[in-house]
């Protein structure tokens, strides 16, 4: 009996609106799918497309990884789901992979919508034509100093996982040690999107946030000047001002 | 043509055409006989050749190596080339060709180098070997080799004027051929379907070109002359079941939806249909299902249609992905779009990237202006939304008209929904523009966000175990400029080529600087969807000459960041 393929499936920031046609069709070969972090409404979107039965809830890490092993061992494809995309969701897509190249066990993952590219979609920001660069940080990894911030260039904060009070609270803390308080901050996801707060604002917002939020911060210097290049587009919506090179 | 390495170079290298005044040995040589080949083979300089050239082609390198043994010409330093490179030893290999490019003035050392190059996937050394052949040679199938490369490092306009050379010294079918099926990789489908025409002038009854050309008229919207083109297709090939459900598909698409769907209903049902055009012509059938917008039986549809077929099979990876769309569509009411302007990048492999929201945007849009080429897109598009026209955007200043065409439609108080290659507004200066008059306009907009580079980057190799930290995408013009992003995160560089010399090269250096000289640099050099080669960091700048005007460089988080 050959052995078949173990699927690492990034339904993106919002799966039932980001999931692509090629990810669903890879859980629909599949008679297990571990879904991982998305929610019972997700599940069941996802449910639709795989075989009856085939879409169960995770378990924990190392019982994941053994029972995507041993379908693969016999034979039958098999998938982990998670919102975004399994190598950056949790540690659970890496120990996935690294149990199946140990094991000789064929794997296969795909693009995934991501926080970047919701951020820049919300706004309108456009690579390579206005903006030249961008960062976006996982909340933890940004408020426990893991990462820095560039503020010349444009910034994006997301969560994916339920947000407290706190864990907001501490990225809108790290934010505020690089941009002033007045400074634009964009939700680009979820019912909140498109609202427009400040930094300052942001710490009291956090009951605001799904795990699907996303923030964006344009940048607080202007880098034309350096680039030769336009940092000029609009950022729509009433709320605090954007910064003076950005049309507003 | 009497050099024997000539030929071989010409034939690894897939060049069409005539090869006059070949010697018998040779000929079987070429036409893959190998055995026949050494056996027909003397001892003289040829015959050598001969024996151990055959004897790499069946893959017998111990033979290949006897038969090499003290032969100290050029040919001989390519063979051994060759079996360096069959061993895995790149470095073997370009220092034989050395010896042999030393030995000869002739261009075909050059193209053995061109093939070694691609076969490791450096397509930007595989055309700086190119370069170096046509300095020595300016011989039409160089041209036509050139037009090949260019093409698979996808810089399109320069394969055109290579291949407009190979025409112009060399008029023939293959090479009309090659422009035109480059026109078509442009989007450029009305000139494409006239290079047909002159091919066929050549060939007129040719099925292929034929059929060719029905496809590109087809995704110029020209339906009657492509449905008219599928026939005589059809009819010249005596009986391609293939022709027959392609000019079944075309009817369909023409207004013939009543005719070409009963003609498909009967001929299924016809005991003498053989199983592979029945399937065809099942998936044609529920084609039209979706075209209806009847999403729920084209997806059992499809459903019974991909479990009937092997697995692997090509229509069961074509069901299964269009019973996918159609479940995508019949789970939930499509809503009509809010917006007037929909910029929907249908990500870097499309349509298989497309996500569910674009399908609905696609579906619920009043217009699709399309700029992905490819017969499968036109397919896909149509099965969702009648009104789909061809877009080809090139980036040479034709934005301003390209998005006037487009806008107008947003004027006029309809939903335009513009398809394009990864998303629309990174490196999409068309995009950014549609965006931006949008906006000035008032009109609502949608830019739905899509799997592009660095998602599918970061989405497809081995998992980056600092990702969950986060990622960040880089203009090379930045980096030069010393604007650089924290690199404790997985970070995508896009380079542009057009900077000049000195800017590229502070731009590797900032970048290398950051990370130690060794760090993992995964460089995508030609196509998005490439297995990326892996240099180090440092090599970025030293082998920066084997980069493509637009290649991207992907760059793994440090695990140490800056505090």
């Amino acid at each position: 009996m050959s052995v078949a393929t173990v699927y690492l499936l990034g339904l993106g920031v919002s799966p039932r609106d980001h999931a692509s046609v090629e990810v669903l069709q890879a859980a629909a070969s599949c008679r297990k799918v571990l879904a991982s972090g998305l929610n019972a409404q997700d599940r069941k979107f996802l449910a639709a497309f795989a075989p009856k039965g085939a879409v169960t809830e995770a378990p924990a890490p190392a019982a994941a990884v053994a029972a995507l092993l041993a379908e693969a061992r016999a034979g039958r494809p098999a998938a982990l789901a998670t919102p975004g995309h399994p190598f950056y969701f949790s540690a659970l897509g890496g120990a996935v992979v690294a149990a199946c190249e140990a094991a000789g066990v064929p794997w296969k993952s795909f693009g995934a919508v991501s926080p970047m590219g919701v951020g820049l979609s919300a706004v309108g920001a456009t690579i390579g034509t206005t903006i030249h660069g961008l960062q976006s940080f996982e909340h933890a990894a940004l408020a426990g100093k893991a990462v820095t911030p560039n503020p010349v260039w444009p910034l994006v904060v997301y969560f994916y996982e339920p947000v407290t009070a706190a864990s907001f609270a501490a990225a809108a803390a790290r934010l505020a040690g690089f941009y002033p308080p007045e400074h634009l901050v964009v939700w680009c996801s979820g019912s909140a999107g498109g609202r427009r707060t400040t930094v300052a604002a942001l710490a009291k917002e956090g009951a605001s946030a799904g795990p699907d939020a996303v923030l964006y911060l344009p940048a607080k210097a202007k880098s034309s000047a350096a680039l030769g290049r336009t940092d000029a587009h609009r950022i729509e919506g009433k709320g605090p001002a954007a910064p003076a090179w950005i049309t507003d | 043509m009497s050099d024997p390495a000539d030929r071989l170079a010409r034939a690894l290298a897939r060049v069409d055409g005539a090869f006059e005044g070949e010697t018998a040995p040779e000929r079987l040589l070429l036409e893959g006989r190998f055995e026949e080949a050494a056996a027909a083979a003397g001892n003289d300089r040829v015959g050598v050749f001969v024996r151990a050239a055959a004897a790499l082609a069946r893959g017998d390198l111990a033979a290949c190596r006897e038969a090499l043994a003290g032969g100290d010409g050029a040919e001989a330093h390519a063979l051994r080339a060759l079996l360096a490179a069959k061993e895995g030893d790149l470095a073997a290999a370009e220092a034989a060709l050395d010896k042999a490019a030393k030995l000869t003035r002739r261009a075909w050392p050059w193209v053995l180098r061109c093939g070694l190059r691609e076969g490791a996937n450096d397509f930007g050394g595989a055309r700086l070997a190119l370069e170096e052949a046509l300095r020595r040679e300016k011989e039409p199938w160089l041209w036509a080799e050139l037009a090949r490369v260019e093409e698979r490092n996808g810089v399109i306009p320069r394969a055109l004027k290579a291949a407009e050379r190979a025409i112009a010294g060399e008029p023939s079918l293959p090479h009309r051929r090659l422009r035109a099926h480059l026109l078509e990789c442009w989007r450029e489908h009305d000139e494409a379907a006239a290079e047909y025409a002159r091919a066929l002038k050549d060939a007129p009854a040719d099925p292929g070109l034929l059929f060719s050309r029905s496809r590109v008229l087809s995704a110029a919207g020209r339906m009657k002359e492509a449905l008219a083109d599928a026939r005589a297709a059809e009819a010249s090939s005596g009986g391609d079941e293939g022709l027959l459900a392609w000019r079944l598909q075309v009817q369909l698409l023409a207004g013939g939806a009543a005719a070409a769907t009963a003609e498909a209903r009967r001929r299924v049902k016809d005991r003498k249909t053989s199983p592979d055009l029945a399937g065809k012509l099942r998936f044609l059938l529920a084609y039209a299902l979706l075209r209806a917008r009847r999403w729920a039986p084209a997806a059992e549809a499809l459903g019974e249609l991909a479990e009937g077929l092997p697995e692997g099979d090509a229509l069961a990876r074509r069901a299964s992905f269009y019973r996918t769309v159609a479940l995508l569509l019949a789970g939930s009411k499509v809503p009509r779009p809010l917006e007037r302007l929909l910029l929907l990048g249908l990500g870097v492999d499309p349509p298989y990237t497309a996500t569910a929201a674009m399908l609905k945007a696609i579906v619920g849009a009043d217009v699709v202006f399309n700029n992905v080429m490819g017969d499968e897109m036109f397919e896909f598009l149509r099965a969702l939304n009648p009104v789909v026209r061809a877009v080809n955007y090139h980036q040479d200043n034709d934005e301003g008209r390209l998005a006037a065409l487009m806008l107008k439609e947003c004027a006029a108080g309809r939903r335009a929904a513009f398809v394009t290659r990864g998303n629309a507004i990174v490196y999409g200066p068309l995009g950014s523009l549609m965006l931006e008059r949008a906006k000035a306009k008032g009109w609502r907009w949608r830019c739905e966000p899509s799997a592009s580079s660095w998602e599918f980057i970061v989405g497809r190799q081995a998992p980056d175990p600092f990702a969950g930290r986060g990622m960040a995408v880089l203009d090379s013009r930045a980096a030069a400029a010393g604007l650089l992003l924290d690199p404790g995160l997985p970070t995508t560089v896009f380079f542009n080529m057009e900077v000049g010399e000195d800017a590229v090269a502070d731009a590797c250096r900032a970048l290398a600087g950051q990370r130690r000289p060794d760090a993992p640099a995964l460089v995508l050099d030609h196509v998005v969807g490439q297995q990326p080669q892996r240099w180090t960091a440092a090599e970025v700048e030293s082998r920066r000459d084997h980069l493509s005007v637009s290649a991207i460089v992907h760059y793994p988080a440090v695990e140490r960041s800056p505090a």
